[in-house]
């Protein structure tokens, strides 16, 4: 797939109707900051005490920005994705992706935002095992409702993309590790999201295999895909735009 | 990609368990199945125990309401109606010859006079010899226990030697008599067939001709039909409430196991469930999953499950079979079974546990696949702080 081909693909999710929710609206705005945090806190309540793991988390995300978090484990750098997905809730403050207010967000919308909006890299890759290369990635298209020929032609891109195509009919199992992280990253650009979220992306990797991991995020760079990266990783700043330290549920912006 | 094709890899993916969910179902299906036909097959049993001879329904119903057949091999022979009538004062009904023999080697009948001396101690296994031996010869013979006080049994005019006495359980079946069948028939000159005593209604409101007759005939315990009714009510009723009681034990574990099954392999999707959840998929899709895979499952287990279940019950049979007759051999035995269940096939039984392992499968499989989706959610595939 060329460079050309991709931006046309990823400014679909500008021009394509979304109907389900109002942030889709906003979307078509171009709106700069693809992801807005204010003032957020979150608690944990223990057997034994409260933990205060975000404590007024203030920062934004541009669209095309390659931002890592990084910190201490604990820190609550986990706690701050999980919240940035949607896959978690927090006590106060504010959050808003693609300018939609997910404060009030019902679980339907929530998931409908994650199915468009969101891409998703774990440490662990969390592919289907019973899937194939090619079905793990068509899956989010499919749940889309894109056509079979969507599906195919934009897996062929991304497969190509990622030096996967030979595999496309391997199930994950039989692939290497670092093969299978690619096929994550590809599942989760399939949607053409406003932004990937990757946790510890390269955790599981060997150095050679985070280096080819980084190389393939930072390739997305230049197609403007948001890319947030929680890391232990240091290599990682080599490709993100701005740094963020997170400790003691405070955030910080590191110096380039 | 279609979500349908989820489910296609996720069986042929995971064979084993897929294999395992299958056979789980088929063996509840088969065993609720191969219990109703054996406990059905009991029931048959026991109404056939519990009817002294072919006729007997029919004779009662004809309005006869006479008491128990007197064994062959009583004291009573041919010679003692006259002996009898004479006693009670009436005419009795001639003493008739009804089968038994060939209905006892197929199970069919209970009550027992004529076997052939190599099957008698495999036929009468659970009951035992108080005492004595199995006879050896068509000379011998071996009695209830009221005989045991007998040294020698007459039986159609030949004497014969008691050499053992039956530990029986019931009263009734103190009296029997067991004769070399081919000696049974060569006295007899009639084939499969022994001796039957009735005696007129009017008796059963005499009991004291009764128990004059029976302080005559020490060796014989008259039975009226009503005392033999209330034992074979009894007796009936404690089958029956067996049989309900073996029924829905069988069923309520199948039910279980069919459950047990269903929570596993859910279970083991955990993860893909959480998965799909994290990537958007909506919930109503994930529940149409499980729910068209535990149908899928089902419809292929019900399809193992209908032949199988009627090889097992075939089987059983024949080892039941072999068991009470030395020379039955297995695959005949097999084939008489099999033939038994398929004429007329029982529609009604694999109806009835078709349905409910169905309406179990799919009610649990909706379930568990709401406990799934409340509790497998994306919390356990995020890390905390």
């Amino acid at each position: 797939m060329n460079s050309t081909e991709h931006v046309e693909n990823h400014s679909k999710i500008e021009d394509s109707p979304e109907p389900k929710h109002d942030g889709a609206r906003n979307i078509k705005k171009k709106s700069e900051n693809i992801i807005t945090i204010s003032e957020m806190e979150k608690t944990y309540q223990t057997y034994s005490e409260t933990l205060n793991v975000l404590k007024g988390v203030d920062f934004t995300i541009k669209r095309g920005e390659v931002v890592s978090i990084m910190g201490p484990s604990g820190s609550g750098k986990s706690t701050l994705l999980n919240i940035i997905g949607l896959l978690d809730t927090y006590d106060t403050g504010k959050y808003l992706i693609a300018d939609i207010d997910t404060s009030n967000l019902n679980r339907r919308q929530k998931q409908q935002i994650r199915l468009t909006k969101i891409g998703f890299v774990f440490q662990t890759f969390n592919l289907i095992q019973t899937l194939t290369v090619r079905q793990n990635i068509e899956l989010p298209m499919n749940l889309m409702k894109k056509t079979q020929e969507e599906q195919h032609t934009k897996a062929d891109q991304l497969l190509t993309e990622f030096g996967l195509l030979e595999k496309a009919k391997k199930f994950p199992y039989q692939l290497s590790i670092g093969e299978q992280q690619r096929v994550a990253i590809a599942r989760a650009l399939v949607n053409d999201p406003v932004i990937v979220l990757c946790d510890e992306p390269t955790g599981n990797l060997d150095e050679a295999n985070a280096q080819i991991i980084l190389d393939h995020l930072q390739k997305l760079k230049k197609f403007e895909t948001t890319i947030l990266i929680v890391s232990h990783n240091p290599a990682v700043k080599a490709i993100t735009d701005h740094d963020y330290v997170l400790t003691q549920g405070k955030i910080q912006k590191e110096l380039k | 990609m279609k979500l349908i094709q989820y489910i296609r890899n996720n069986l042929s993916q995971k064979k084993i368990r897929t294999l395992l969910v299958v056979i789980g179902i088929s063996m509840s299906l088969i065993s609720t199945i191969v219990m109703a036909l054996m406990t059905d097959y009991y029931s048959d049993i026991s109404t056939d125990f519990f009817t002294p001879f072919e006729d007997y329904n029919q004779v009662l119903e004809r309005g006869t309401n006479f008491i128990q057949l007197l064994p062959v091999g009583s004291k009573i022979d041919l010679n003692l109606k006259e002996e009898l009538d004479d006693h009670f004062g009436v005419d009795s009904i001639p003493m008739m010859i009804v089968s038994n023999s060939e209905n006892l080697l197929s199970l069919h009948t209970n009550y027992v006079f004529g076997i052939p001396l190599n099957q008698q101690s495999q036929l009468f296994k659970r009951i035992q010899l108080r005492e004595g031996r199995w006879p050896q010869n068509s000379q011998e013979v071996v009695v209830g226990d009221s005989l045991r006080n007998s040294t020698e049994i007459i039986v159609l005019n030949q004497t014969f030697t008691v050499v053992g006495v039956l530990n029986t359980q019931f009263s009734y079946l103190d009296r029997i008599t067991l004769v070399d069948h081919a000696k049974l028939e060569q006295l007899s000159g009639k084939h499969n067939r022994t001796t039957v005593l009735f005696i007129p209604n009017d008796v059963e409101n005499s009991p004291e001709l009764i128990e004059s007759f029976e302080a005559q005939f020490e060796a014989i315990d008259i039975m009226t039909t009503e005392d033999f009714d209330a034992l074979r009510g009894d007796i009936g009723g404690f089958m029956d409430n067996m049989v309900n009681v073996l029924s829905f034990f069988t069923s309520a574990s199948a039910i279980v196991f069919v459950f047990s099954i269903e929570l596993l392999n859910i279970l083991s999707r955990k993860k893909d469930f959480e998965i799909l959840q994290i990537l958007g998929t909506p919930q109503t899709s994930i529940f149409a999953l499980v729910v068209l895979e535990s149908l899928l499952l089902l419809v292929i287990g019900i399809l193992f499950g209908i032949p199988a279940s009627f090889l097992i019950y075939g089987a059983l049979y024949s080892i039941l079979m072999i068991t009470v007759n030395s020379e039955a051999s297995f695959f005949p035995a097999m084939a008489n079974g099999l033939q038994r269940i398929s004429h007329p096939f029982p529609f009604e039984i694999y109806g009835k546990f078709i349905l409910i392992i169905g309406i179990a499968n799919i009610l649990f499989a909706f379930f568990i696949a709401l406990l799934g989706l409340h509790k497998f959610n994306i919390s356990h595939l995020k890390q905390k702080y």
